[in-house]
């Protein structure tokens, strides 16, 4: 499982990084960024599918909850009436996690590259030999230069900047993902989860080699800008207040967000 | 998976075994440098070697504050009255400590209060004067006596490879691809000769050339002289590390797995030997005898002169560590703290000793 997984996902990822790395100018930071647009790019209409299905089941929330009040008592009425729901939407409610779980691999591959290409220890270095095609472009690249600004990539950042970058990137992220909901029990929770995951991924940035940090702020970036075109501010709006639970309003797509959409296309 | 996102997620040294008047000194994966009798293993003293580390952000990726034991991955190196050897830690830096031979006290270590790359090469002792490069690109010449710096020589990426020091030059090779020649007295630049590749292995030199093994999969051989290259030969991965000398082969082994002989004089291939693992270490020569330490957990034994299998000898972990042979014993230090000495003619345990107390 472990060879077939680096045969067909890990090693062509980490020998793309190796030939991109000789065409950017010898600069593994830039290779990290095109690296990270480049899988953008190939999972762009997954990740769509997905952003696509989260708003429409975002929408569908406030039916929900009325049924979930409304069939407290009666759980298998309860799951009939949310299958229903799901039909007259029209949508799957494993539509945001397919496309998910799709993407997740090569995510993690990418992680895994990044670190695997950097090398920091000699132990690393070899490690990384047996991973590399034969080509020689690629055997004479290797090792790769890990100074990217004022960064080594290998080393978590100095400066500090990055776990800023990253854990603000990912508030904004999230932020534009949550839906304000009338239920206060419900937006307590969203308001912990909205600040607990950047907080983490900022501390985690604190101890973790920078170079995986630049991959996490490009990468939220990109998503902060393809969930802009998809679903337009969704929860940065100044103007968005709490979803009402009126099913009728909550099935609605938002005015501005038809407004933004319609900016984008003319 | 979030433990390997740390800086350096994979530090553990190989350095291997030296012998010196009688001893045999090892840098340990527990951060210590021991001492052992050679004949019997029996330990003489043991050093401690760790680095403060302050509190901080150290998620799931490095101890508390305290003391962090020190990896190393170049060998000891002696002279009449020291021992050397120098330390990675790719967050800390390198340190050189030098300790007294017979009791293990520190006479000193550079730098005293900056800080310098990673070291990961051994120390090369000479004339009173050590050699050594380190991760920042530099190669350093320091007073073996008190450690003060004679001068530097900076290059193009990291040196990880131990400097040879014949006559009055010096050899080495660096990550930015070239193997330099400089004057031992000033650090001035001789010659350098560009490969391909990066270069790990330590340079050999024998009779007016420098064999030195790259990234490139190429071994070359270059003239001390002119810093032209006499032949090179092409293997299937890459060199890491020096080649040995018997008689007039040279013998390589290669992360490809394979141990090549050479013709020192043209390069020409005389015969390989492949093992099931990488080969990073250098071959060890004793006589017609060739031991190689492979990454498939076996010490092998083979004919320097043809090549011919003798026997393996399995150690249950793969070797990474440099082997040495001395009077009729090889030196093999296991990883998993373990310093074996075996007969080098027929193969058996002489004695072990753990490194671990």
């Amino acid at each position: 499982m472990e060879d077939l997984w680096n045969v067909l996902i890990q090693s062509p990822i980490l020998n793309l990084s190796v030939v991109l790395y000789a065409g950017l100018l010898k600069n593994f930071g830039l290779t990290i960024i095109a690296l990270t647009i480049i899988v953008r790019a190939v999972t762009y209409p997954l990740t769509v599918k997905q952003l696509k299905a989260s708003q429409a089941m975002a929408q569908i929330q406030p039916k929900l909850q009325e049924l979930q009040k409304k069939y407290a008592r009666d759980k298998q009425k309860l799951s009939e009436e949310t299958m229903k729901l799901y039909k007259e939407a029209g949508m799957n409610p494993m539509g945001c996690l397919v496309p998910m779980l799709i993407q997740m691999p090569v995510w993690i591959a990418l992680y895994q590259v990044i670190l695997q290409a950097l090398a920091a220890s000699p132990e690393d270095l070899m490690a990384l030999y047996p991973r590399l095609y034969s080509w020689p472009l690629v055997n004479h690249m290797v090792p790769l230069n890990e100074h990217f600004l004022w960064l080594d990539l290998t080393q978590p950042d100095k400066l500090m900047i990055l776990p800023v970058l990253v854990g603000g990137s990912m508030w904004l992220q999230q932020k534009m993902v949550t839906v304000p909901t009338g239920d206060p029990r419900q937006q307590s929770m969203n308001n912990m989860m909205l600040m607990m995951m950047p907080m983490m991924f900022g501390v985690f940035t604190l101890s973790f080699a920078s170079g995986l940090a630049v991959y996490w702020t490009v990468s939220n970036f990109i998503g902060i800008i393809t969930q802009y075109f998809v679903t337009g501010w969704g929860g940065l709006k100044p103007s968005a207040a709490p979803a009402p639970a009126s099913p009728v309003r909550a099935a609605l797509p938002a005015p501005t967000q038809e407004k933004k959409k319609k900016w984008f296309w003319n | 998976m979030l433990s390997s996102a740390c800086a350096s997620s994979i530090v553990q040294g190989w350095s291997g075994p030296t012998v010196d008047d009688g001893i045999v000194y090892i840098g340990t994966m527990q951060g210590k440098l021991s001492a052992y009798d050679s004949s019997n293993g029996d330990p003489k003293w043991q050093k401690s070697l760790q680095v403060p580390v302050q509190s901080g952000f150290n998620f799931g990726c490095a101890p508390g504050a305290g003391a962090k034991p020190l990896a190393f991955y170049g060998n000891a190196a002696a002279d009449s009255s020291s021992v050397f050897i120098g330390s990675y830690d790719a967050t800390l830096g390198g340190t050189i400590y030098a300790l007294n031979k017979t009791t293990g006290e520190t006479r000193w270590q550079y730098p005293r209060a900056d800080r310098i790359g990673s070291i990961a090469g051994s120390v090369a002792v000479s004339q009173g004067t050590v050699y050594f490069g380190s991760s920042d690109g530099k190669l350093y010449a320091l007073s073996a006596s008190n450690g003060l710096e004679q001068w530097t020589y900076s290059t193009g990426n990291k040196i990880w490879d131990t400097p040879a020091v014949v006559g009055n030059r010096v050899y080495f090779g660096s990550f930015d691809r070239n193997l330099y020649a400089l004057n031992a007295a000033d650090g001035s630049l001789v010659w350098k000769f560009e490969t391909e590749g990066a270069i790990t292995a330590d340079p050999l030199v024998v009779n007016g050339t420098v064999y030195v093994g790259s990234f490139d999969k190429h071994l070359y051989a270059v003239d001390t002289a002119t810093g032209k290259a006499r032949w090179s030969f092409q293997a299937d991965g890459w060199f890491w590390s020096a080649p040995a000398l018997s008689g007039n082969t040279l013998i390589a082994g290669n992360l490809d797995g394979k141990v090549y002989a050479l013709d020192a004089a043209t390069g020409n291939l005389l015969w390989k030997y492949e093992t099931k693992g990488a080969v990073r270490p250098s071959p060890a020569v004793s006589g017609d005898t060739v031991v190689v330490a492979s990454e498939d957990k076996n010490l092998y034994y083979l004919k320097a002169s043809t090549g011919a299998f003798i026997r393996a000898t399995p150690i249950g972990v793969p070797i990474l560590s440099s082997l040495t042979i001395q009077k009729g014993l090889v030196y093999v230090y296991t990883g998993q703290g373990l310093l074996i000495a075996f007969n080098a003619e027929t193969g058996t345990r002489v004695w072990e000793a753990s490194t671990n107390g």
